[in-house]
């Protein structure tokens, strides 16, 4: 190699790097303490996309939603057709003024994830995305980068998930609670991290009663 | 013709009632307003506490009132408040002209009835216009200048068709408001009253005092009339672009459209004003027009989010044999210089507010506004009716109040499951595959029967739990006693 090549390909590489902090995307957004400290940066990243693997419809909603709702205002929710309830999200700290309901399919949904990602108006996106490609996915990463904006990418949970272009990928079901047949108390959820940029997996069992509460760390994932 | 009605309202200290109102200190204290004529300054009102004659040199009335307080007089402004006055009595009838400088005429044929006669609507004007801080004197009559001149002086006189020419007749002449020289040859004759002016023969009075004064003595009489020109909105926002050559491509098109936005942005600028809604028309040259628009969140003079917004929807111009001028028409509102004043934080919202408002104008300018809402949660119990579609940039409502647990999504429309449970009126024990572990409930939820009638039968709503943890809400409706099971949301 002739060192003018040298010589601009550490350009390339300044330049590269100042994209990259081009915005400050603030400090990740906590879970729960444990959780945290397995997780690079003290929480999930903005700036980045997260995968969340919908096991249970109702659970994975509500963590996605009590996600957005502490990666501030304002969010958007997109999905081919929409039916987030606000009485039933207020609780999991989501308000319903701040949340821009985005109904579009396919391609459009696409779009408008990567217009709302790359929007520094807006604070987190969630969005419906079955058939999310790598490119696809990496696309949006880029996107959520360049607006400092906290993406989360609901699909369907299959048994071999593709591979993916999220910072983290997790799978979110349900779990059968104690108690009284005539009572139902605070849900309990068990959120399998999958796979983490330059974090090991883990399973973490919670319960949400206002505040997300580890149960049992069952750390040690496989 | 049918008779018509006229209220005239006559403002006789606006000037000096609007630098009051811009320096409300000034309410107490000697005022006056002077102008320059040539190298001298002449006094043109005064408020009570002055009562200098207008013309007076300013020297000379600083001389005659110690501690006058002078402000230049501004005509161009009071014009400017004057046209806004008129268009705020829009709100009283759709017909009202200015009669400048400080007066306004509203023909009010048809319209006293909503306000209970002639008497209340001239009252209530009146007191609305005092409310602004103006002074105002108010007359009603057939003619806008009788109405004017009995405002000027018979300030609460209202008068029938017949009775106008006695009325004015017993009027100073100095209310017609005749040029200086004019009045001045009146009293020189002696003429004080408009009655004795209207009793002088036609011919000589026209050789004396003009033609034009004959005829303002006809309409202060009620003899003629003249219809009123009532004032128009603003003109339109509108830039235009005439191609030297007809132009066909996508890619002209929107070379025109950033070119028309552009120059639409700088005379908004110009006017305060800022985009709702675009309308771009082509005229292609075989005489056809092509059409696309687009409308704003919020107003908006940014060229080139205009631009943007107007590109997606280029293709479905259909150049023909070519475009021979494109015509951008603007729906505005008011844009004041928000960033000029603002403290930090509040311009920075308000940045944030307009890069909100800009992704949502691209958002729906492709998903079409329904696609993209806030949602209302509002106080109705029915479940399908407690949220409802609002625009994101609304003002938000008070939420109401939280009640019993609600799911985090809704099924819409419920799904039909089937369910079983062991007592009548007890928690399904199985849905579908699912075994239910736990219930809790019942919600009972009545139908709003004003909408539905009676056909809509009451659900007895559980939030239940299967066998792995998954939480749903479930409602038996009861046909022929037999319940019917139906999933209406989820639970985290």
């Amino acid at each position: 190699m002739t060192p003018p090549d040298r010589a601009l390909i550490e350009r390339l590489r300044s330049l590269i790097a100042r994209g990259e902090e081009a915005r400050p995307s603030g400090p990740a957004i906590p879970l729960a303490p444990p959780i945290d400290a397995a997780l690079p940066g003290d929480g999930l990243a903005r700036g980045a996309i997260h995968e969340l693997l919908t096991a249970d419809p109702g659970a994975a909603t509500a963590f996605a939603a009590l996600i957005l709702a502490r990666a501030g205002t304002p969010t958007v929710w997109i999905e081919p057709t929409p039916d987030p309830y606000p009485a039933g999200l207020a609780p999991f700290g989501l308000d319903p003024a701040t949340l821009i309901v985005v109904r579009a399919d396919g391609t459009d949904a696409l779009w408008a994830a990567e217009e709302a990602l790359r929007a520094p108006a807006i604070a987190g996106v969630l969005a419906s995305l079955p058939r999310l490609d790598l490119a696809t996915g990496r696309r949006l990463h880029l996107a959520a980068e360049a607006g400092g904006t906290l993406g989360l990418i609901l699909r369907p949970d299959t048994p071999n998930p593709p591979p993916t272009a999220a910072r983290t990928r997790w799978r979110i079901s349900a779990l059968p609670t104690p108690g009284p047949a005539h009572r139902l108390g605070p849900p309990h959820w068990r959120l399998e991290l999958l796979r983490a940029r330059g974090a090991p997996p883990g399973t973490w069992n919670v319960a949400w009663d206002g505040t997300l509460v580890v149960l049992g760390a069952a750390r040690a994932h496989g | 013709m049918a008779e018509r009605r006229i209220l005239a309202l006559d403002l006789p200290r606006f000037a000096v009632d609007r630098a009051i109102r811009r320096e409300p200190a000034l309410a107490d204290a000697p005022l006056a307003l002077w102008t320059a004529e040539g190298p001298r300054r002449l006094i043109t009102a005064t408020n009570e506490h002055a009562g200098i004659a207008p013309g007076t040199p300013l020297a000379d009335a600083q001389a005659i009132v110690p501690g006058l307080i002078t402000r230049p007089a501004d005509p161009a402004g009071d014009a400017a408040t004057l046209r806004a006055l008129a268009t705020w009595c829009g709100g009283f009838t759709p017909l009202v002209a200015s009669a400048p400088p400080d007066g306004l005429v509203l023909d009010i044929t048809g319209c006293a009835h909503l306000w209970g006669g002639e008497r209340p609507m001239l009252a209530e004007i009146a007191r609305r216009v005092r409310g602004l801080g103006v002074a105002v004197r108010a007359a009603i009559a057939g003619t806008a200048a009788g109405a004017l001149v009995l405002a000027r002086g018979a300030d609460g006189a209202i008068v029938t068709a017949d009775r106008q020419a006695a009325a004015v007749a017993a009027l100073p002449v100095a209310t017609l408001r005749l040029d200086p020289d004019l009045a001045e040859l009146a009293e020189r004759f002696g003429l004080r009253r408009i009655g004795d002016l209207a009793a002088q023969a036609r011919g000589p009075l026209a050789r004396r005092l003009r033609p034009a004064t004959l005829t303002l003595l006809d309409e202060v009489l009620g003899r003629s009339r003249r219809p009123i020109t009532p004032i128009r909105p603003a003109p339109p926002a509108e830039a235009t672009l005439d191609c030297a050559e007809p132009i066909l491509t996508a890619e002209a098109i929107g070379a025109g459209i950033a070119r028309l936005t552009a120059r639409l942005c700088d005379d908004l600028i110009g006017r305060g004003e800022g985009v709702r809604r675009l309308a771009l028309t082509c005229l292609r040259t075989d005489g056809t027009v092509q059409r696309i628009g687009i409308g704003t969140g919020l107003a908006s003079r940014d060229a080139a989010h205009l631009a943007r917004l107007l590109a997606p929807r280029i293709e479905r111009i259909d150049p023909g044999f070519g475009i021979e001028r494109m015509v951008l028409a603007a729906e505005v509102e008011p844009l004041d210089g928000r960033q000029a004043g603002l403290p930090g934080s509040a311009a920075a919202a308000a940045t944030r507010r307009e890069a909100l408002a800009r992704l949502l104008d691209r958002l729906r300018g492709r998903l079409g506004a329904r696609a993209v809402v806030r949602l209302d949660p509002v106080p109705n119990h029915w479940p399908e009716q407690a949220v409802q579609p609002a625009d994101p940039l609304a003002p938000p409502r008070p939420a109401p109040s939280a009640g019993q647990a609600r799911p985090v999504r809704l099924a819409r429309p419920p799904r039909r499951i089937d369910g079983v449970s062991l007592l009548p009126d007890g928690p399904p024990v199985r849905l579908g595959t699912m075994r239910v572990r736990r219930a809790e409930g019942p919600e009972r939820i009545l139908p709003p029967w004003w909408q539905f009638g009676l056909r809509e039968a009451p659900r007895d709503y559980w939030r239940v739990e299967t066998e792995n943890g998954q939480r749903l809400w479930v409602f038996a409706r009861r046909r022929d006693g037999t319940p019917e099971w139906f999933i209406h949301g989820w639970f985290g």
